[in-house]
């Protein structure tokens, strides 16, 4: 039984299921490091999630597809930051209703753009191929390492990256520094709300990237609300490693392999219900987790 | 105080024009002209006795959650999780509504409710004793646990409750047996849907306005939201309001799925509360988390929920169009520097 579920299939799978929620994770930490504690993370994803199949659809390319993803997330996460820095709107309101907004928005488009009610799903859409690397794909076990699509490598890379980026670089202390204390900024003669506004757009395009990776990186299609909590349990991931990027890559990883877990227990019975269950779960465990950390002062929102 | 007032109604409408605007966009793109449209709302919501019975039947719910996510809100915390509640109150109603019998009408539906209550604040529990005592985000918490809610409901119905002769083919709704006569909520008014849970709604309505504003426990509510660390020196013991204020939200949210059972549906069925929870959520915000705030704004979304339905079938606008004007609200309804952009500026001009 355990051999069932501790297989090479089930790591490999997990790598698949942690990468939209990576992409979002590393996103909502920057919006984190930034002092905005963002849960539209899930709008955002889910609306780029819809222009990359529309993308790919329309013009039978996957790589438009992504691009289509990433400038429509782009967009919706700095028409966000405009609603929060410009208009003042209170941080958990506006993101619960960019969710409620990018759900309401994605069902109404789905009927003119795409002719489906509720889902869209048609074979001629292209979907992004998978990467096999020699050498590695021969070796057992590490070959679990090969054999996934070019987002998932590139979700790897951007965790060093923004590591780099935000703890780092100078570009990354000022947006630190507009989390811990806005006013830095202002005395140093620079604007708060541009660096703002950049924070929001990495975790915009980020999120682009992992609505793509939902919708044309597997099979090519769209469900209403197809997102289905992924970026709350981001969100979660953000909480328990407090923004710290490298926590937030490892733990959101470990979050996909185990919900590939969960859904190998499925093959050996146990209800549909119960196993839909797993990813909140499994968020709540994370969050309940939190207490056992030491806590001297640390910045909880 | 006045001009606040003022202000804050102002702002109110500049959110529900912005959001009117916004949803006249996607009524323009279906080719549909969206005065026409909107004229079919306000016919289907407003006009003629059916109607109003009808916008009143989806007042109820509305009102109840509005005051349940309230609630929460003004003493600082949020339920996110109020559809979750709903479900759970609504389906230990309907149990208890169906299997227990030989109860007098009065106390089987009194039953029906308090069970609905305490389920509420059962599943509320641990997000606020985690929120209040140990800090931990209460937002995502009781999001999560609602998602859970739902699934745990849908599983419990069919795999225990749902018996082979309330299964319709066609439909496959996932639904309990009915309810007994004794625990069904009367009709007000005879063939429609609007129930006397109307009252028990007004009734939590003026209970909500006695503790926010005659009660010494209502103000120190009220003082946490406003500031936690003031009420904190002014020795009010913040902990437990919050953990308090979680609890009731969880129940009276619990009462509205319990409402819809006993008043509408007479059974659980799976699916029933479309997006309840977070429609209340909107309610809420709309009413300045004030009693009678509250009521007007549910009866808005009440005539929302009804008008659309008439402007779909006769205009061929989908509800999604309304649910995207709900969202576009909700945005802009704590979005002070909207209404900043539209006052002139004197301060400009003495050199600012």
């Amino acid at each position: 039984m355990l051999q069932m579920i501790f297989n090479e299939g089930t790591f490999s799978m997990g790598f698949d299921l942690a990468t939209p929620i990576l992409l979002c994770a590393l996103g909502g930490a920057v919006c984190n490091n930034a002092g905005n504690f963002n849960i539209a993370l899930e709008g955002f994803m889910l609306i780029a999630s819809f222009f990359g199949v529309v993308g790919a659809f329309f013009l039978k390319s996957t790589l438009v597809g992504i691009l289509f993803a990433i400038a429509s997330g782009f967009l919706i996460a700095v028409i966000y930051g405009l609603f929060r820095s410009r208009f003042k709107a209170h941080e958990i309101i506006l993101g619960f209703g960019f969710n409620m907004f990018s759900i309401a928005f994605t069902g109404w488009m789905l009927v003119p753009i795409l002719g489906g009610r509720g889902s869209f799903y048609n074979p001629a859409t292209p979907s992004l191929s998978k990467i096999s690397i020699p050498l590695i794909r021969s070796i057992p076990f590490i070959r679990i390492l090969s054999n996934h699509n070019i987002i998932v490598y590139l979700s790897w890379l951007l965790i060093p990256l923004l590591y780099i980026l935000i703890y780092r670089m100078p570009f990354g202390f000022k947006i630190r520094a507009l989390g811990q204390e806005p006013e830095i900024l202002r005395v140093n003669g620079l604007n708060p709300n541009k660096y703002f506004y950049f924070s929001e757009a990495i975790a915009g395009i980020l999120c682009g990237l992992a609505g793509a990776f939902l919708s044309i990186g597997n099979l090519s299609m769209f469900t209403e609300n197809m997102t289905a909590g992924r970026g709350f349990i981001a969100v979660a991931a953000i909480v328990f490693a407090n923004g710290y990027i490298p926590t937030v890559g490892l733990i959101s990883i470990v979050f996909g392999i185990a919900s590939a877990i969960a859904i190998q227990l499925q093959g050996l019975g146990m209800p549909t219900e119960l196993i839909d269950m797993t990813p909140y779960v499994l968020t709540i465990i994370m969050l309940v987790l939190t207490l056992l950390k030491k806590k001297p002062g640390q910045l909880t929102n | 105080m006045k001009r606040k007032f003022i202000e804050s109604f102002a702002s109110l409408l500049l959110a529900l024009l912005i959001g009117f605007l916004v949803s006249a966009i996607f009524i323009i793109a279906i080719g549909v002209n969206p005065f026409v449209a909107y004229r079919e709302l306000l016919k289907g919501a407003f006009w003629g006795k059916v109607n109003i019975i009808i916008t009143l039947r989806w007042t109820i719910p509305y009102l109840v959650v509005g005051l349940a996510s309230a609630v929460a809100i003004k003493a600082g915390v949020f339920n996110m999780g109020l559809d979750g509640c709903i479900y759970l109150g609504a389906l230990s109603a309907a149990l208890v509504g169906a299997y227990i019998t030989g109860l007098p009408s009065i106390i089987h539906i009194l039953l029906c409710l308090v069970v609905s209550m305490i389920v509420g604040i059962i599943w509320t529990f641990i997000p606020a004793w985690l929120k209040a005592y140990h800090n931990i985000n209460e937002v995502i918490m009781t999001w999560m646990l609602s998602y859970i809610a739902i699934l745990l409901c849908q599983y419990l119905v069919t795999n225990y409750f749902q018996r082979s002769e309330d299964i319709i083919q066609a439909v496959q709704q996932v639904r309990t047996p009915p309810i007994l006569d004794s625990a069904k909520l009367k009709q007000i008014v005879k063939p429609y849907q609007l129930s006397s849970g109307l009252y028990i709604a007004l009734f939590a309505a003026l209970c909500f306005y006695i503790f926010y504003n005659k009660t010494i426990k209502g103000y120190e509510h009220t003082m946490t939201g406003l500031s936690p660390k003031f009420a904190e020196y002014a020795g009010i013991n913040v902990k437990k309001i919050q953990f308090t204020a979680l609890l009731s939200s969880g129940a009276i949210a619990g009462l509205a799925g319990a409402i819809e059972v006993l008043g509408v549906h007479y059974r659980y069925i799976h699916g029933f509360s479309s997006n309840m929870g977070a429609n209340g959520i909107m309610v809420s915000l709309m009413g300045r988390l004030s009693p009678i705030g509250i009521s007007i704004a549910s009866l808005f979304m009440g005539g929302i929920q009804n008008g659309a339905r008439a402007m779909a079938r006769e205009t061929n606008v989908s509800l999604d169009t309304m649910q995207i004007f709900i969202a576009v609200i909700v945005i802009c309804i704590t979005a002070e520097g909207l209404y900043e952009i539209l006052k002139i500026k004197p301060k400009m001009r003495e050199g600012d």
